[in-house]
């Protein structure tokens, strides 16, 4: 029985991905352009103005906020689907559950996102340099990262009654997320007040992890394991979140 | 067994301090393996109803059963078993109609090659041609993309169908055939419950329809019944004003309309002939009808 519940929660997820991500991608390609935009523009201003040593932060900055950007970036999809196409109130009448239907929309953003994703490791291996360790610790980040913010975006989305609230709202987001808190700079430059709250954030805690590990940055405020715990108890507070809290039957 | 009941149900929107009250007690018990048409006028509360029993929305207090389970508390059982057209719901973007079919049967929970399989039969039971099939779905007229969301629908195989407003775009032709299928699922054992707000389209579907006014249910019983139980039986129908209308409104049971068309209701037919022979018919644009569902909305809800 759970063997079934499990192969069939896999499968609605997958569906879901398919028919947003990769149905999506193929049909309109210029989608997961746009999903580069912000990151390598910011690698390309680094590079001309500060050479490869600040490049070497952009790459960094740009898998974080490339993950990031997946996660905010689905608030848009939840709230189209929810008030234009009236997807959300579709699949509430059917076996789909909010929780289904979240992972689904950060793995279609995650399947959106492989291409530059690909290539933001490509220019980490140049410019950096990766280790097998520090590639698997950039990936457990990356899907981490992207879950705990896709919770966040889906849970606001779904409390938003137009498309149109959610531009501004992603765009503060996002400047809060990514822009701000060190992840496109080390967080050795932050007062040391502001160190905690960084910490706390899952985009710069995943920042300071990466520059860490790949040897950007020499010391963390505090231990590896202890920041992986936090991004990791951080993720299934925001999944639980975006389960229990968000509006997906209506009150 | 009851496809669906609900018992002194109640629905109240708070909007900041204004507190709208969308259904107050409303009782119905709905058979299984009938077409049930929920009429009423704008905001009266048919779409409250219909998102309660579909799951999508908490009622705030009484109980409400789907196929005898409790729509809040065995949610999950439920859905299961149901399938929702919302109103104004359009399919996504990109995808083909075939895609589209396909993987949202998936996405509730359908094997892969089970939606491929149900997907094809159900698009062309909707009668969407085969050249369509793998065209995006927005590149299609606003009636075949309506056809989409039916096939998907229907595909889903549930025992009870909820469908807001679902002729709402297609021409006359394709709303016909959309009856045709309503009526073949009903064959099938599938329940359906509707709301509208085309009448000849109640009439011709539903074995019961459910008025509801203002959150309350103010009529419930066969279309044939609620209009032969009206107290008037005729109607006439002036188009343009004219002189001995203002004294003749006088005399009708049931008046609607301050400004043409008006619509003088009466009990016998005599009564309507009288007066259309003492209307300058030229001049008053007039035809006598029968009454029907339309008339038992415009009667009960008026005023």
């Amino acid at each position: 029985m759970l063997i079934y519940k499990v192969a069939r929660s896999i499968r609605i997820i997958f569906g879901f991905a398919w028919l947003n991500g990769v149905i999506a991608a193929k049909r309109n390609p210029l989608w997961v352009i746009s999903y580069l935009i912000t990151p390598f523009s910011l690698l390309v201003l680094f590079f001309v103005w500060g050479g490869e040593s600040l490049a070497r932060n952009a790459v960094i900055g740009g898998l974080v906020s490339m993950a990031a950007m997946n996660g905010i970036g689905l608030m848009g999809d939840v709230a189209y689907y929810k008030n234009f196409a009236k997807l959300q109130d579709m699949m509430v009448a059917s076996p789909m559950t909010a929780l289904h239907y979240m992972l689904g929309l950060a793995l279609s953003g995650f399947l959106f996102s492989m291409p530059g994703l690909l290539l933001m490791l490509l220019f980490a291996g140049k410019l950096i340099g990766l280790s097998i360790m520090s590639l698997l610790v950039i990936i457990i980040v990356y899907i981490m990262l992207l879950l705990s913010t896709a919770g966040i975006g889906f849970t606001v989305a779904t409390f938003v009654r137009e498309e149109r609230y959610v531009w501004p709202l992603s765009n503060i987001l996002s400047f809060g997320l990514m822009i701000l808190p060190p992840v496109y700079y080390p967080y050795t430059l932050l007062p040391s007040s502001l160190v905690g709250p960084a910490v706390t954030l899952p985009t710069s805690n995943a920042a300071m992890i990466l520059q860490y590990i790949t040897g950007l940055i020499p010391k963390l405020p505090y231990n590896l394991a202890a920041l992986l715990a936090i991004l990791g108890a951080e993720t299934v507070v925001f999944l639980w979140i975006s389960l229990k809290k968000s509006q997906w039957r209506e009150k | 067994m009851l496809a669906a009941e609900t018992v002194d149900l109640w629905k109240i929107y708070s909007r900041g301090a204004k507190r709208i009250e969308a259904l107050r007690g409303v009782s119905v018990k709905i058979s299984e393996n009938t077409i049930t048409s929920l009429l009423g006028r704008n905001g009266a509360g048919k779409t409250t109803f219909i998102r309660i029993l579909g799951t999508q929305l908490l009622p705030t207090k009484g109980e409400a059963y789907v196929l005898g389970y409790d729509v809040v508390r065995e949610a999950s059982l439920v859905r299961e078993r149901i399938a929702v057209l919302p109103q104004e719901a359009q399919p996504l973007m990109f995808p083909s109609p075939l895609e589209y079919v396909k993987y949202v049967l998936v996405m509730r929970g359908m094997s892969l090659s089970d939606a491929e399989k149900q997907s094809k039969s159900a698009l062309e039971e909707m009668g969407i041609p085969r050249k369509y099939w793998n065209r995006s779905v927005w590149s299609l007229s606003g009636g075949y993309r309506r056809r989409v969301l039916l096939a998907l629908l229907f595909a889903m195989n549930a025992e009870l169908v909820f469908l807001d407003e679902p002729s709402i775009g297609l021409d006359p032709i394709a709303r016909r055939s959309l009856w045709n299928k309503i009526l073949s699922f009903r064959k099938r054992g599938i329940t359906i419950i509707l709301t509208t707000h085309y009448m000849e389209e109640a009439y011709i579907l539903s074995d019961y329809v459910v008025v509801i006014h203002e959150g309350k249910v103010i009529g419930y019983d066969t279309p044939r019944n609620l209009v032969e139980n009206l107290p008037v039986k005729y109607k006439v129908i002036v188009l343009n004003d004219c002189a001995e209308l203002s004294k003749l409104k006088l005399d009708a049971d049931f008046t609607v309309g301050s400004s043409p068309p008006y619509t003088l209701y009466y009990k016998q037919i005599e009564n309507a002939l009288e007066i259309s022979r003492s209307l300058n018919v030229k001049d008053c644009n007039i035809k006598i009808e029968p009454v029907n569902l339309e008339d038992y909305l415009i009667i009960k809800t008026s005023g």
